[in-house]
């Protein structure tokens, strides 16, 4: 009799082990799919530039800095420089937020 | 190989320290289990399968073994559904447990880890990931979108199909993440202009589905189908073929894909059965990948020559070489001429590899290898098949769909890897004391675990696809009310029809196998 006891005591045991193990599982998925969600609506919310507008964008500043500071070639080369790395970022930007199928360079 | 290899979030116990509740209920199973007093039928056993010329003493500590091993089994189940602690410190501890109580001697619990099973292990994910460095498994993809045309339905049985194959090869942890950008580019190219959220929950529950229909299909479809390998090896001789799995495992992938590409759309009904100008935008898109490299090619050619390889061992190769290489013995030559090729490198391998589930799934073949040889697997086998004999379910057919029904059910409360470790040993066991087809039992379970449909944390494909956002857990509890029925019906049919009545299976023992005795 005492090893029915034991029996049931174990078989019990491993059903809630099996059972509420799975509800904290399904909890870390869930945290994922809203961390996932969260990066989502923040992508949403910045302001994409494609490549050609980018450079567009680039060209109208440099020849603005050129124009207005002309007398200054020093303070005109890095103007020139930040807004070089600017652009490489905008556009960095703009591929990284696309999966592999529109990025062939993105390797997930 | 689909158990394993996931990132972060999928890492199913590998990146987990220890949980102290589960671990003190996993100890306490195992406490309780060990305190038990032994019951007589085990000493009845121990004498039976240890011969009758041992004192009485050496009697009780044969039983006093089998004992701990149904004990450990206990503890085990509780921490592979739990993951209380790293998945591969359970698979150490199995040879710690072996080793504390005396069970195997420390010059022997080495070799009950090694298997070419654990080399197909190895060697398969080594392959896999060689795959997926070089963007093969993102050419499928494109190839997919390519032939499937521009009809919901054929995108969906497309999406099934080009899931289902490569998951029956490749790990299916990688094939769903390279899914899920086509799937979500096709459904928000759509829902630009006619709102579609059915559609984007169809395409990704295909993903998931055509992952779980695949990995039946082959032996590297997953771990745990070389770990029933490894273990039919104990009761089978000559142990089942990859060519023979594959024929075994075809016919549910097909079926299973045909019925779940008109089951879907019937469960998630698209607002838009035509899909042109997103396929067209999509296809423009994945243009812009370019040809082919020289790379790719041979690294795909060196992928087929190992399938070939794998398939003909027994025949071609044996022909050659006077014997076969074994289905480990393949898969390692493989990752090795990628390496001798200069394709990767072992950082590569270190790298994307989970050397975590290798190890895993050696102590899984531990496990099974103690369970047989101490005898406690006949022990607990014998006491199952005399109380399942009073429902008629002792052997044959009944007992194949009783494992199958058993199997499709755990692997719902654990990984399909840890059902097949746990109660594979046991299942086979009852198939020998039964007189039943253990090549029939075995693969029976191992495909049935495939079956973990109801769960977002099912498989790693599942909760990759649930992660990305288009569908509810009450997706998945839909899509399995009416699929889970079906697939055991498929299974059911596989089994009557196609193994035994087309295939040359018979439900009792293969005369044309050598049983494999002993304890």
């Amino acid at each position: 009799m005492n090893q029915f006891i034991i029996l049931a005591v174990v078989v019990a045991l491993m059903i809630v082990a099996m059972l509420t193990s799975r509800k904290e599982k399904v909890s870390k998925v869930e945290t994922v799919k809203k961390s996932k969600s969260v990066e989502k609506d923040a992508w949403s919310k910045e302001s994409f530039v494609n490549y050609g507008q980018v450079q567009q964008l680039r060209n109208e500043l440099i020849k603005a800095t050129e124009e207005k500071l002309g007398d200054d070639p020093e303070q005109v080369d890095q103007l020139k420089k930040i807004i070089d790395e600017w652009a490489d970022l905008k556009v960095e930007s703009f591929k990284d937020r696309r999966s592999w199928v529109r990025n062939p360079e993105k390797n997930d | 190989m689909s158990d394993s290899n996931g990132n972060e979030e999928q890492s199913g116990g590998f990146a987990k320290t220890t949980n102290f509740k589960w671990l003190a209920i996993g100890v306490a199973v195992f406490i309780l289990l060990a305190l038990m007093p032994t019951p007589e039928s085990m000493l009845t056993k121990a004498k039976e399968l240890f011969g009758g010329d041992l004192s009485p003493a050496a009697v009780a500590q044969k039983a006093y073994n089998m004992k701990i091993i149904i004990a450990l089994l206990g503890a085990c189940t509780v921490f592979f559904a739990t993951e209380a602690i790293p998945m591969p410190a359970v698979a150490l501890i199995i040879g710690l447990v072996q080793l504390f109580f005396g069970i195997t001697e420390p010059s022997r619990v080495v070799q009950t880890y090694a298997h070419d099973a654990v080399w197909f292990i190895a060697g398969s994910l080594a392959i896999g990931s060689t795959l997926v460095k070089y963007g093969l498994d993102k050419r499928i993809g494109m190839l997919v979108v390519k032939l499937s045309g521009n009809k919901t339905r054929n995108i969906v049985l497309g999406l099934i199909l080009g899931t289902a194959i490569p998951s029956a090869f490749i790990n299916e942890a990688s094939i769903a993440p390279m899914y899920v950008p086509i799937a979500l580019a096709l459904y928000t190219l759509t829902n630009k202009t006619i709102p579609a959220p059915n559609l984007g929950k169809l395409l990704m529950i295909s993903i998931a589905v055509g992952c779980m229909v695949g990995a039946p299909m082959s032996p590297t479809g997953g771990a745990r189908n070389a770990i029933m390998i490894g273990f039919l090896e104990d009761y089978v001789s000559p142990n089942i073929s990859f060519f023979e799995w594959m024929r075994m495992g075809v016919f549910y992938t097909v079926i299973m894909s045909i019925v779940m590409a008109f089951l879907l759309p019937l469960l998630f009904k698209p607002e838009v059965k035509d899909l042109s100008g997103a396929v067209d935008k999509l296809k423009l898109d994945l243009e812009k990948h370019g040809k082919m490299t020289r790379e790719q090619w041979l690294v795909g050619a060196i992928m087929i020559l190992i399938i070939f390889m794998w398939i003909t061992d027994k025949s071609v190769t044996a022909s050659i070489l006077g014997f076969p290489l074994g289905l480990g013995g393949v898969a390692i030559t493989g990752s090795v001429l990628y390496m001798l090729l200069g394709l990767t490198s072992w950082q590569d391998y270190e790298k994307n590899v989970s050397w975590g589930v290798i190890i895993l799934y050696a102590g899984a073949i531990s496990l099974g290898a103690v369970f047989k040889s101490s005898g406690a697997a006949k022990w607990l086998a014998d006491n199952l098949i005399a109380i399942m004999a009073n429902f008629g379910v002792s052997s044959g057919l009944p007992l194949i769909i009783f494992v199958i029904l058993i199997g499709a059910l755990l692997t719902n409360l654990m990984s399909a890897g840890a059902t097949v470790a746990v109660i594979g040993p046991v299942v086979l066991e009852m198939a020998q004391a039964s007189d039943t087809n253990a090549i029939l039992v075995g693969v029976g379970l191992a495909i049935s675990t495939s079956l973990a449909y109801w769960l977002v944390i099912g498989t790693p494909a599942s909760s990759i696809v649930y992660a990305s956002g288009q569908i509810e857990a009450k997706d998945f509890i839909r899509m399995a009310t009416f699929a889970w029925p079906v697939a055991l019906v498929v299974m059911f049919a596989m089994v009557i029809f196609w193994w035994v009545g087309v295939l040359p299976y018979d439900f009792g023992v293969d005369m044309a196998r050598v049983p494999v005795t002993g304890g």
